[in-house]
């Protein structure tokens, strides 16, 4: 049963970037690429957390808030304890696609590549975009799968010297894909929703928004323009964005 | 043809189903989806005087085959950002307003303020298990302080009055004929059952942050069916029969005890938020399969056996 907590111990831990670290535990989950997990830590909080992958279960977390202070203090041998997977899947399509993380968003969109066979993976095409350099997460990650790796940072430290959405502009200007994916902050999902729309390419966006029952579907919280995000989502088409 | 409406103390729904309070209640575009799936009426979330930010996560865990235990604590962005919100509201389907307050004095001020919105009737909740100055834990489930609260409520509004009760008072049947003395038009039997507690003991640490929580879903339709009958006895207004209700034949079973209409919150999480309409389906269905027209011919039939 997901609704059950599990608890597990962390197996390791990787510094992803300064604000991001990966946590791998010693459990295994079965999910989909773009479900979450509801992280508990008993007498503090319980947040969503995207899967970055199931077996054994790995989560990429960035320090945002206390929540995430007290989760980047764990350490190897530390319990979690979390229920779920929770939500909806990225619907995924074969053939060319791309895939457009901002920052920390790119959690997701691993899940999603990884779930891809080996031999196909060279038809993904991956943007990555942070503010800088050194928070470009998952950069080597994603070229190991081997996907196609682009960056974008807004001080041009690192590749493209802009925003993902320019160079997703031009990406779909110039190649055929078949679907694209995005998470990453409102602003860019929208933006990249209207391109896709534009150019008539399957789009689906990774919402975030305040859990409170957290993949139960019924309290209420996390509703936004009617949706439902922590049950209905977070994966949506990128036309609810419209 | 069987007819589904009913006469809810003069409010007609043109189904028995009600969308509970707390449900999904916090915004009209999600309401807007609860009509779609079917539901006679709906309540929104209950509102009160300031924001509150509620009980910190986990405020809702499955507690255990077919029980759902939470302690929201009432998190909502207050009475002023309610009014703005379902001032909003244009579907036919009836909008309940729900209130909840500290003492009669603030369920006054809230009831004059919530009639700025296009509500059709208006329910106070006085029975909440799980929130500290509110409900069970302030004492508004004895029958002085329903008494005093409900008059006050009362002078300040003629739309129909909805007093929600807790399951978990010995009291329910002194407790309703204290609101309906007092002049509230409507029981809703009732709230959360409980409090009740889970304790994880791979932490070994109560699950819900608040500790504990008030029980719903389809395991307490027995108690809720049991003060439904009770009350029937007690009370001449129409009852909501609220806790466990899921399926068409939960509403049977609830009208034969004695309910006019239902609420359904939990039963989102287990049929979706297209429960109203399948339950609606399934109270035809069965209506039609024993010979009867309609609700009314049914209701309270049990206490002439």
């Amino acid at each position: 049963m997901n609704n059950i907590y599990q608890t597990a111990k962390i197996k390791s831990v990787e510094i992803e970037t300064p604000k991001v670290k990966n946590f791998i535990l010693d459990s295994s989950i079965r999910a989909e690429p773009g479900q979450y997990v509801m992280i508990w830590l008993p007498g503090f909080n319980e947040k969503p957390f995207g899967i970055v992958k199931p077996s054994p279960l790995m989560l990429s977390i960035a320090k945002i808030g206390p929540t995430t202070e007290i989760i980047h203090k764990l350490k190897v041998g530390d319990k979690v304890t979390f229920r779920g997977p929770y939500g909806q899947s990225f619907k995924i399509k074969s053939g060319k696609i791309l895939l457009i993380g901002g920052g920390y968003g790119v959690v997701p969109l691993y899940f999603l590549a990884s779930s891809i066979s080996p031999e196909k993976r060279k038809n993904i095409t991956v943007v990555i975009g942070a503010r800088t350099k050194k928070e470009l997460p998952f950069v080597t990650k994603f070229k190991k799968l081997g996907c196609k790796v682009l960056v974008t940072t807004d001080d041009g430290s690192a590749g493209f010297k802009g925003f993902t959405t320019q160079l997703t502009e031009d990406l779909l200007n110039r190649k055929k894909f078949k679907a694209v994916y995005s998470c990453g902050p409102m602003i860019m999902m929208k933006k990249i929703a209207q391109l896709s729309h534009t150019k008539k390419i399957f789009c689906q966006v990774s919402l975030e928004s305040f859990f409170k029952c957290g993949g139960f579907g019924i309290c209420g919280e996390c509703c936004v323009n009617g949706l439902i995000v922590c049950k209905e989502g977070p994966i949506f088409e990128g036309k609810v964005l419209l | 043809m069987v007819d589904l409406s009913v006469n809810l103390a003069g409010i007609k729904l043109k189904n028995p189903t009600i969308l509970a309070s707390g449900i999904l209640g916090l915004d009209v575009a999600t309401l807007k989806r609860v009509v779609k799936g079917g539901a006679g009426a709906v309540t929104i979330k209950s509102l009160t005087s300031e924001p509150r930010k509620g009980h910190n996560n986990p405020i809702l865990i499955e507690a255990t085959e077919g029980v759902f235990m939470n302690a929201v604590g009432y998190a909502n962005k207050g009475i002023d950002h309610g009014i703005e919100e379902f001032r909003k509201w244009d579907e036919e389907i009836p909008l309940i307003g729900s209130i909840v307050a500290a003492d009669a004095f603030e369920f006054a001020k809230l009831t004059e303020k919530i009639q700025e919105t296009p509500i059709k009737a208006l329910e106070i909740v006085l029975s909440c298990p799980h929130t500290p100055g509110y409900g069970l834990l302030a004492g508004q489930g004895s029958p002085k302080a329903t008494v005093e609260i409900t008059k006050a409520v009362r002078k300040k509004t003629k739309l129909p009055l909805s007093v929600k009760l807790s399951p978990s008072i010995e009291a329910i049947g002194e407790v309703a004929k204290a609101a309906e003395s007092a002049g509230a038009d409507i029981i809703n039997m009732g709230n959360t059952l409980g409090p009740g507690m889970r304790i994880d003991i791979n932490r070994a640490f109560p699950i819900l942050a608040f500790k504990i929580g008030g029980m719903s879903g389809p395991a307490i339709k027995p108690i809720t069916i049991r003060s439904v009958f009770d009350l029937y006895k007690a009370v001449k207004i129409p009852i909501i029969a609220t806790g466990g209700i899921m399926t068409g034949e939960d509403v049977i079973e609830a009208v034969m005890a004695g309910a006019t209409a239902v609420g359904i919150g939990t039963g989102i999480y287990y049929r979706g938020l297209s429960v109203f309409q399948k339950v609606c389906q399934e109270i035809e269905r069965w209506l039609k399969t024993n010979n009867f027209k309609d609700l009314k011919s049914l209701r309270g039939i049990v206490h002439k056996t």
